[in-house]
């Protein structure tokens, strides 16, 4: 019997009947839902998958099966299903405490370890949606870190003898259980490789000019780097698929030229006859079966399975193992290709006569162009704010130019000095011919950029002494200034949008208190 | 009874560009969609097939909005407004898959409680796919495939269920379908193929299913769904609560299970705190502090009376006004995103009073998209008491989001009676929308039937944990 650690010593038969309500029947889900929620922690959902996992794992050994019979009984039926089987529960909680609930312990410990590696989302890490996407990669780093992360150190405790090899025999595992120890250092070694793996497969994603432009130059170099950190210290990782050149595919077509008649009379044939039969009927089938191959080929030959040796007037594949792996790929793929077609066909009967279906082989209603449209609308232009865009800079001085003082929001509706006013007039010189300094005042970097500019204009008008200042003390009137720049920034910005129905609505609202406002002081 | 379609006259403007607009307008919220180069259409979150406005740019060709609504008529029509004859047109509908897009654009715009994010993009990857744009839908599998790859992992060892395992397959699928020339096509091709099989639907998987979707809404939504009045009443009188506007910032970025009370102000003398809390599930290193602004305003004329960009302190973000004159009991607060344009906010007490009509719709139909997601698939199956349960929580959501609704029917009907009777535009405009509510409000007397569309996006079926530091 092997030593069961100390914090499952309330795992004895029967122990969830109390806190079912004196029910014996339970379901597999349900049982582990409260194993997990017993002390010691983690008692969160990774633990509760990792367990499960560790399950699944575990119908495979014949030991166990011999030992753990009716837990794997249990096991094998949907996870949930209430069944009143109590010895089956009781020999699963035997199973459980002995062995997996420390397995599943160590599992989850490393994937929580890999999430310190997750390169920050920072800067403009990639353009998008105001947080929306931002968040979406945030998430995406958390995601690679969580079921691949999990399934590489289940594979290497249960495969790799120097992480444990875990369910290899009953010894194996008792030697674990009574000291992880010296397993560890392996185990979160194989646990970075898998996350470093993720990282350069998200990497080898994203790093497409074609499709994304700059956009992602920031992201990718990132993950590079993170990658590259991991692989200094925990050893080689494995290179995701590659991308072909043009050569490349230049080289399938050839080979594919070449064999297709040769498989088509029957060359290295898998023996379905009936495949045969369909592929008479043309080209229905021949011709997205084709793209299957070439498609297949291209992975094949970018994850370094086949090899193509090219002459001037041959193009062969370097083995015949390889020969034979393309012959079954062309044969799988007019099967596939047969069912599709049949699938399409059954589809289309279906179909009502009136319904309007996009045509699927009238090829992209959208053409590339609009999609550059598209790809625009997906990753928006980063928000104006302060931007020192030119053009953004001069619509915020048209903006102030072209509007009344009195109806600026941040102006002072009660203000009957002369026009235009003091503030309006520096905001304006700010977003054109002082624009160095604007920038250098509002730079981010600089602690409290925007009370030093409205510092420097009140200590301006402390030496001017204008007497058309819309405010009354410097103060104001630098922060009033400050105020106009980023109310005709801001508009400036807005000006190509259109106006929702809120924004209509608004506008109405203003427009009338505007004008009840200037009837009041007049009759006053 | 549905009322007839809007007619409307086609407008053509100096630039070239024609303009068609709805008299209707939007219950909830609009949403923007490029249909085409140079060409894009408004919709309602509430009611994302109907057609509010539309815009072709000058010279821009009309046939993808005569494809997305089916209205082989459009283009010639287009044209005689382009020579300047009076063109009056009907309310167009966009067809299902233009309709899916919307969808996923308005859950992504507006919708207030917690979403994986990712999921979103897999749901907006496979509705571009279905408006045949295949690069678009590329580009966001791959932004989103490690999601994808998790949640199909998750999904083939049993632990993503029911609709949110059906939806998984389909997106899944379309994701597959986009990126089939890429060199890394296989790797999705085989979640996909893998996915076909989804298992059947048993009652104690949607039990499973539904805890993790009531233990999600716990976490979103607030019990304080009605709440009205003045929201800025504190026993403090240096402690001031203010909402958010939906409209002035992205959703879910912020923390709101203390609805109308998200913008918490303190006032040190002559300096005013403003903080607001990021939402639970965010990743607070993907905002950028400095593009939120915090503002002052007065809370009468809404006259602005200071901003400040913020920055981040842990899990809030803070800014210090500096605002000597009127005094703090004078003075509304909140905080926009750094491209709002400040005369689009609403600090008036009628503006304000809006903002609380605005939110009071979008959390009506977030209840409704959740009482729809709970029911969705439920009826495949015959009876049980886990159906039971999940036909009595979706009867509750529907039953919050009538009472949002009315409460917001009954906001605008009591400003409406108090507008000064030469407020004529104003009026005009606040009727429309409570017309627009009345329309909503008829939608919730029932969970209706899902259609093809509008049924629940993937990641409205999947719960989302609070955000982990670790």
């Amino acid at each position: 019997m092997p030593t069961r650690p100390d914090h499952v010593d309330w795992a004895v038969p029967r122990w969830w009947v109390p806190e079912t309500g004196a029910q014996t029947a339970i379901s597999r889900e349900t049982l582990i839902a409260r194993w997990v929620a017993q002390p010691p922690p983690p008692n969160d959902g990774t633990f509760r998958d990792a367990l499960h996992s560790w399950c699944s794992d575990a119908t495979g050994p014949q030991w166990i099966r011999d030992s753990y019979r009716p837990a794997v009984l249990q096991i094998k039926a949907r996870r949930t299903l209430v069944l009143d089987e109590v010895d089956g529960w009781n020999d699963l909680t035997a199973l459980l405490a002995d062995y997996l609930d420390t397995f599943a312990r160590c599992s989850v410990s490393f994937t929580k370890d890999v999430r310190g590696r997750k390169p920050k989302v920072t800067g403009s890490f990639l353009p998008g949606r105001k947080a929306g996407t931002k968040q979406a990669l945030s998430e995406q780093l958390t995601a690679a870190a969580r079921t691949p992360v999990a399934t590489a150190v289940r594979r290497a405790m249960i495969d790799d003898t120097l992480c444990g090899g875990v369910l290899e025999s009953r010894d194996a595992a008792d030697l674990f259980v009574s000291d992880p120890g010296p397993f560890r250092l392996p185990i979160r070694a194989a646990a970075m490789c898998a996350y470093g793996e993720q990282l350069l497969s998200y990497a080898a994603k994203l790093d497409d000019p074609a499709r994304f432009g700059d956009s992602t130059r920031e992201a990718v170099d990132a993950l590079y780097r993170a990658a590259s950190v991991i692989e200094d210290e925990f050893g080689e990782l494995t290179r995701p698929p590659r991308r072909l050149s043009e050569d490349e595919k230049a080289t399938v077509s050839r080979y594919l030229h070449q064999w297709w008649p040769r498989w088509l009379a029957g060359e290295d044939s898998t023996g379905d006859g009936s495949v045969t039969k369909e592929l008479r009927r043309g080209n229905d089938i021949q011709v997205p079966a084709y793209d299957r191959v070439a498609r297949a080929l291209h992975k094949k030959l970018a994850a370094g399975v086949v090899e193509f040796v090219v002459s001037d007037t041959d193009v062969s594949v370097a083995t015949d193992e390889q020969r034979s792996i393309a012959a079954g790929i062309f044969w799988s793929s007019v099967k596939f290709a047969t069912w599709d077609l049949r699938k399409a066909r059954a589809d289309e009967a279906r179909r009502t006569k009136t319904e309007v279906e996009l045509d699927p082989d009238r090829g992209p209603a959208v053409d590339p162009a609009d999609d550059e449209v598209a790809c625009r609308a997906i990753a928006a232009v980063e928000p104006a704010g302060y931007s020192t865009a030119a053009l953004v800079l001069d619509g915020a001085a048209h903006y102030l130019t072209e509007t009344d003082d009195l109806d600026l929001t941040s102006a002072d509706p009660g203000y009957r000095g002369p026009l235009p006013c003091w503030e309006k007039t520096v905001a304006i010189e700010l977003l054109t011919v002082a624009i160095d300094r604007l920038t250098e005042l509002l730079d981010p970097d600089m602690n409290g950029g925007d009370r030093a500019l409205e510092a420097e204009i009140a200590e301006r008008r402390r030496i001017e002494n204008p007497t058309n200042a819309m405010e009354s003390t410097p103060a104001a009137s630098g922060r009033l200034t400050r105020r106009l720049v980023v109310e005709a920034t801001a508009a400036a910005a807005d000006r190509h949008r259109r106006r929702t129905a809120t924004r209509r609505t608004t506008d109405a609202i203003n427009a009338y208190d505007r004008a009840r406002t200037s009837r009041e002081t007049e009759l006053s | 009874m549905t009322p007839p379609p809007a007619i409307s006259a086609v407008e053509l403007v100096e630039s070239g560009d024609l303009h068609w607009e709805s008299s209707d307008l939007p219950a909830v919220a609009e949403v923007d969609l490029l249909v085409g180069r140079g060409v894009s259409v408004v919709v309602d979150v509430a009611a994302p097939a109907t057609v509010l406005a539309w815009r072709i740019d000058a010279g821009a060709d009309p046939a993808p909005l005569a494809d997305a609504v089916t209205d082989t008529a459009l283009p010639d029509a287009v044209a005689a407004a382009r020579r300047g004859d009076t063109v009056r047109l009907g309310t167009p509908r966009l067809n299902e898959s233009w309709t899916r897009l919307a969808m996923a654009e308005s859950v992504s715009r507006w919708s207030p409680r917690p979403i994986d994010e990712g999921a979103l993009l897999l749901d907006e990857a496979a509705a571009r796919y279905g408006t045949g744009n295949g690069p678009a839908a590329a580009r966001l599998v791959a932004l989103a495939a490690p999601t994808l790859t998790d949640l199909a992992h998750q999904s083939l060892a049993g632990r993503v269920v029911g609709g949110a395992a059906a939806e998984l397959s389909t997106v899944t699928t379309a994701a597959a379908a986009a990126v089939r020339d890429l060199h890394w096509a296989g790797e999705i091709e085989s979640l996909a193929e893998r996915l076909g099989a989804v298992s059947p639907f048993t009652d104690a998987d949607l039990a499973d299913w539904m805890s993790g979707l009531t233990a999600d809404a716990a976490l979103s939504l607030s019990p304080a769904l009605s709440m009205s009045g003045d929201p800025t009443v504190a026993v403090d009188p240096d402690i001031a609560f203010d909402s958010l506007d939906p409209h002035a910032v992205p959703a879910r970025v912020f923390d709101s299970s203390d609805l109308g009370r998200e913008v918490i102000t303190e006032r040190h003398g002559a300096e005013i705190l403003v903080t607001v809390r990021l939402a639970a599930h965010l990743d607070p290193d993907a905002i950028e502090p400095q593009h939120f602004l915090a503002y002052a305003a007065d809370r009468e004329t809404g006259r602005i009376r200071d901003t400040i960009p913020m920055t981040r302190d842990g899990r809030t973000l803070v800014g210090t006004l500096l605002v000597e004159d009127p005094p703090f009991a004078g003075l509304t607060f909140g905080v926009c995103h750094i491209d709002t344009d400040l005369r689009g906010l609403r600090n008036t007490p009628l503006g304000r009073t809006l903002v609380e009509v605005d939110r009071l719709m979008i959390e009506a139909w977030n209840r409704q998209r959740s009482a729809l997601a709970i029911l969705h698939r439920t009826d495949a199956a015959s009876g049980g008491t886990a159906h039971d349960r999940a036909d009595a929580e979706s009867k509750a959501r529907l039953a919050d989001a009538r009472r949002a609704a009315q409460d917001a029917h009954g906001l605008l009907t009591e400003q409406i009676a108090r507008l000064p009777a030469d407020a004529d535009t104003v009026r005009g405009l606040l009727t429309a929308r409570l017309d627009a509510v009345q329309r909503f409000r008829v939608t919730l007397r029932k969970v209706t039937a899902v259609d093809g569309s509008t049924r629940p996006l993937l990641s409205e079926l999947l719960p989302v944990d609070p955000w982990d530091e670790q």
